[in-house]
Order: structure tokens, then sequence, then C-alpha cells
């Protein structure tokens, strides 16, 4: 054949199957080409649906649409391009994720990274916490009105506290009047979850518990857990962490929380509606052991946008589990990624959030004309 | 080329080289375009398809017949696992041709409009040309050299996208 042109419809059917990388490298096959690809429409119906997280490396991205043992697609560690010893991922929009990079003297930058076109742009600088709680921040953001909140533990006489304070992207500034928090809990994991105009983080100390943010009017409220985990306490903690601890996240436009019952039982709850007692009910429970080894424990990392749930154990196995048939997909061994060196608790693993987005060419130097 | 059950009603499709392939209508069903000719009853004994050769023809006939033979999704909630998996590893086989005849494949199809086809056939392209070169490229889908980036253009654009040719 060949002396048929490929019709455009059929070539964007071809080109909307690629992974990223090919994509990027084939804006060069001609200008035809070039111009299909860099059609932000293109990308759109494209939709392709990435995981950023935090192990291996520090940062990974993997993609779930290719099989996995195409390697050099299904897992692409992300090149450090800052001098840093820590990293948060804060949150996403328009295939843009928001990190923080921790140096050695604690200064940290808040950047706009694209992992695609691997552009970014730095969008503040913080100052190294000036208390003698060198905590790191904590963060949520809010993918609605593109803020970012951010907690840090200060010197605020007679005790220290919660300073809470929002960084607005679209005026690229603090806001004026920080809030402060009675220092009487400690976050669970470093990111929270945005969900209808709130912003969710599992908290413990004296109880585990979620606080809960409205960002449009800086609103605090404190929800309980369901029914025998919110007298779980401090002095439990050790079984908190063999459990998994507890996963807030969004499933079928509800919010929802993951627990574990024992080593292989999952709990999924939705909140009925806030402000009634009960608030949680179960939705459903499921089980799950690798095959031939129950002894090996998974723990809930995320719930993604599909409604599957991201799992994963000591051992750095990581895997999506399909809660509807009762099906996984076994993800690349984190460890097999050999540079990594393990800075964390084992059992910390699974509290830092992964984010997952939806890969465009929105580059964060022009990010301001953008979904504003 | 007939096969299958006498009493099921019978469809001729012609090729290019005028070949000809009686089939049941239930097979050539399994294209859109035929099922509105036939629905439009502006289809005669033989359908003559002058863009499609023999050997491609044979091909598309082929997974036709496969995929009118395996239960529908829709048919019924819990189709065996096995009839999808047997499907599953049908279609992998099906794809295993070389380039110039998948891309006749797809063409085809796209004539025909057999939605899963073009599906299958685009993703063989896609699985086969994403750890290529964009010159590889260029060669396997006889790009038209006319319309390739200017020197300056090209280099720009490799250096933009560095990461994605190491």
């Amino acid at each position: 054949m060949v002396d048929v042109n490929i019709p455009d419809d059929i070539l964007q059917n071809i080109l909307s199957r690629l992974p990223g990388k090919p994509l990027l490298r084939f804006r060069c096959v001609s200008k035809h080409w070039n111009r299909l690809i860099s059609d932000p429409y293109f990308m759109k119906s494209r939709s392709r649906r990435m995981i950023m997280l935090k192990y291996p490396s520090p940062l990974a991205v993997i993609d779930t649409n290719v099989p996995v043992d195409d390697k050099a697609h299904s897992m692409v560690q992300v090149p450090s391009f800052l001098e840093y010893t820590n990293v948060s991922i804060v949150g996403t929009f328009s295939g843009i994720v928001i990190l923080v990079f921790v140096d050695m003297l604690l200064v940290s930058k808040m950047v706009m990274y694209n992992p695609l076109t691997r552009v970014s742009k730095t969008l503040v600088v913080m100052d190294p916490p000036s208390s003698i709680y060198k905590t790191p921040y904590k963060f949520g953001f809010d993918t609605d009105d593109l803020k970012i909140v951010r907690f840090l533990i200060c010197d605020h006489p007679p005790r220290p506290m919660y300073k809470c304070d929002v960084f607005d992207l679209k005026t690229s500034s603090w806001s004026k009047s920080p809030q402060y928090l009675k220092w009487d809990f400690f976050f669970w994991g470093d990111g929270g979850v945005f969900f209808n105009g709130c912003l969710y983080w599992v908290i413990s100390l004296l109880n585990m518990g979620i606080l809960a943010l409205n960002v449009k009017d800086m609103e605090f409220s404190n929800i309980t857990l369901p029914h025998g985990f919110d007298t779980r306490t401090i002095i439990d903690r050790k079984e908190i962490n063999d459990y998994g601890g507890i996963l807030v996240g969004s499933l079928n436009g509800c919010l929802c929380l993951i627990t574990k019952s024992d080593t292989i039982t999952f709990d999924v709850w939705v909140m009925k509606k806030q402000g009634i007692e009960n608030l949680w009910s179960k939705m459903f429970s499921f089980k799950f052991h690798l095959e031939g080894n129950r002894f090996v424990e998974f723990h809930p990392m995320h719930i993604l946008g599909d409604g599957k749930i991201l799992l994963t154990n000591g051992s750095n196995q990581l895997l999506i589990y399909d809660t509807l048939n009762d099906s996984y997909k076994m993800l690349d061994d984190l460890v097999s990624l050999d540079d990594y060196e393990e800075r964390e608790m084992p059992y910390y693993r699974y509290r830092i959030r992964p984010v997952e987005y939806v890969e465009s060419w929105v580059s964060p130097l022009d990010v301001c004309y953008v979904g504003i | 080329m007939s096969t299958s059950s006498s009493s099921s009603k019978k469809i001729v499709l012609k090729s290019a080289d005028n070949e000809t392939f009686e089939i049941d209508e239930i097979v050539a069903l399994e294209s859109q375009a035929i099922k509105n000719m036939i629905e439009d009853e502006c289809a005669d004994n033989v359908i003559p398809l002058g863009n499609i050769d023999s050997k491609t023809l044979s091909k598309i006939i082929e997974y036709c017949k496969k995929h009118a033979e395996s239960p529908k999704k829709d048919d019924n909630a819990d189709i065996d696992e096995k009839a999808v998996e047997d499907l599953k590893s049908f279609d992998a086989e099906f794809a295993k041709v070389d380039m110039p005849l998948i891309q006749d494949i797809l063409m085809a199809a796209n004539f025909l409009n057999i939605d899963n086809l073009i599906g299958l056939m685009c993703r063989t392209i896609a699985d086969r040309i994403k750890g290529k070169t964009p010159e590889e490229i260029r060669k396997i889908l006889n790009i038209n050299k006319n319309d390739l980036l200017s020197p300056e253009q090209e280099a720009k654009a490799r250096e933009e996208n560095s990461w994605a040719f190491d």
C-alpha cells in the first residue's frame, strides 16, 4: 500500500495510544505530526492518567496504560533537578504537579513541574522554620481555587501553635492573616485530600480523627471516624501503623475512608452527610493477600480516579487492586530500582500521598493564563 | 471460500482484484458500512470493494468471522471469561503480520467501519512504533518528505524534548 495517506482521525487514534515519551519524540517526525501532537484538544481527548509517587528515587511516574514489562514506559524516574533532602507532593492541576523541595538548611522551594515536558518553575522560596520544632511543612491543595494551604509548628507564646496560611497561585502571594491552631495533634500523612470545597487530613494524637477545612471560609472542623476507630489512642499507635492507618480519599463522588480490621481485610466507608450522627456507612469490605503468602501485608496508599486502589507493602511492592472483580495488577517492584536510598521509616511510606494527573502540554512558565 | 450452514443468508464480497468471497450475512454485519447498505437495501447480492485487495479482504473476513461467532458483551452480563480470553489471544495472533499489511487492514477496516478492528490495528501500530526514532517512523509510515521540519525547527524540538531522546 503506502501510497494512501493515513487520515487524521486514524493517525490521532494511533498517536493517542502512545506513552508520553514517544509522543514528545514524534513531534520531530513531520510538520503534520507536530501539529496533531501539539494540539491541546488532542491531549485532552487522549486524557492519559499518570501516577506520580514519592518512591522510588525519590520521585517516579507510573503509566498504568502500558504493560508492566514495558520497562521503558511503565515506570519513569523523575530526574533530580534540585539539590534537596526531602520532597513533598502537594497537588496537581492541568497536568502540572506542585512539589516542595527542602534543602540541607531547611529552606523549602515550592515548584510547579510538568512531568511530561519536564519544564519547571519555582513558585516561592520558604524560609527555614524559625521555631525549635524543625518539623516539615504539611500541605493541602484546593484544586478549584488553586490555593495551597500550609501548616507549620511555630513559637507562639505561651505555647507552640500550628500556623496555617494560604498561598494563592493566581496572585502568587501568601494570605495576609494566618490562622493559628492548637498544637494538640499530628498529621497522619503529608498531604490533604481536596473534595467538594474542603480539604481533609487524617490526624492523630489523643484520638485519630479527620481535620476538615472549608477553604473558602477558612473554617476548621473535626470529623469523627467510624465507631471503633475514634477511640484508638496514641498508645495504639503501633497497632495503627501495623494496620496501615486510615486512608481518606474520594470514591464515586463521595468522601470515603479505607480502614483495616485485620492484616488482610479492608473496609471502605463513605460519608453520608456532614453534621449527623453515624457519619460513616460501610460500603463494602474486601480481603486481599498475595496467592500463597498471607503474611506479606498490604496497605492502602491511594484511591485512584477510576475507583481502583493503589496498595503497597513493606517490601516495596506496588499493585493496583480492582474492587469490582477482585483482580489486581502488580506494578514494578520499587526495590528493583537500585539507586534509591530509603530515608523514611518503612511504615511512613503509605502515608505519603501519590497524585494522579492527566498529561498535558501546559507549561509552568505560562500557567497564569490557564484555567483561571 | 464459503463454509457454515446453508440456511443463513449469504453476502458476496468482491475484492479489487476480482476475487469473490461468499460469507454469512451475520459475519458481514460486523462491518457497520455493509450493515448500513443492507439496512438501506442498497446492497446487491454482490458488494464490490474496489479499494480492498483479496489478501487484505480475506484477513478482514477471518477477523469478522471470529468476532461474529464470539458472544457479545451486551448479550449477557456474565459471558464466560474463557471466551474473552480466547478472543484476546485470537486478536494477538491476528495482529502478527507485517507493517504494510497492518496498514492495509487498517485502511480497509476504516472504509468498512469495523470499530474493534480499527482499534486493534491502531493499538498494534502504536505498540510497534513507540520505541522508534523519528527517522525510523518516517520510513515505516512513508512520511511525505516535503513536510519535514526545517533543520532549525527540528534542532529546537529535539532540545526542548531532549529527555525523550535518551
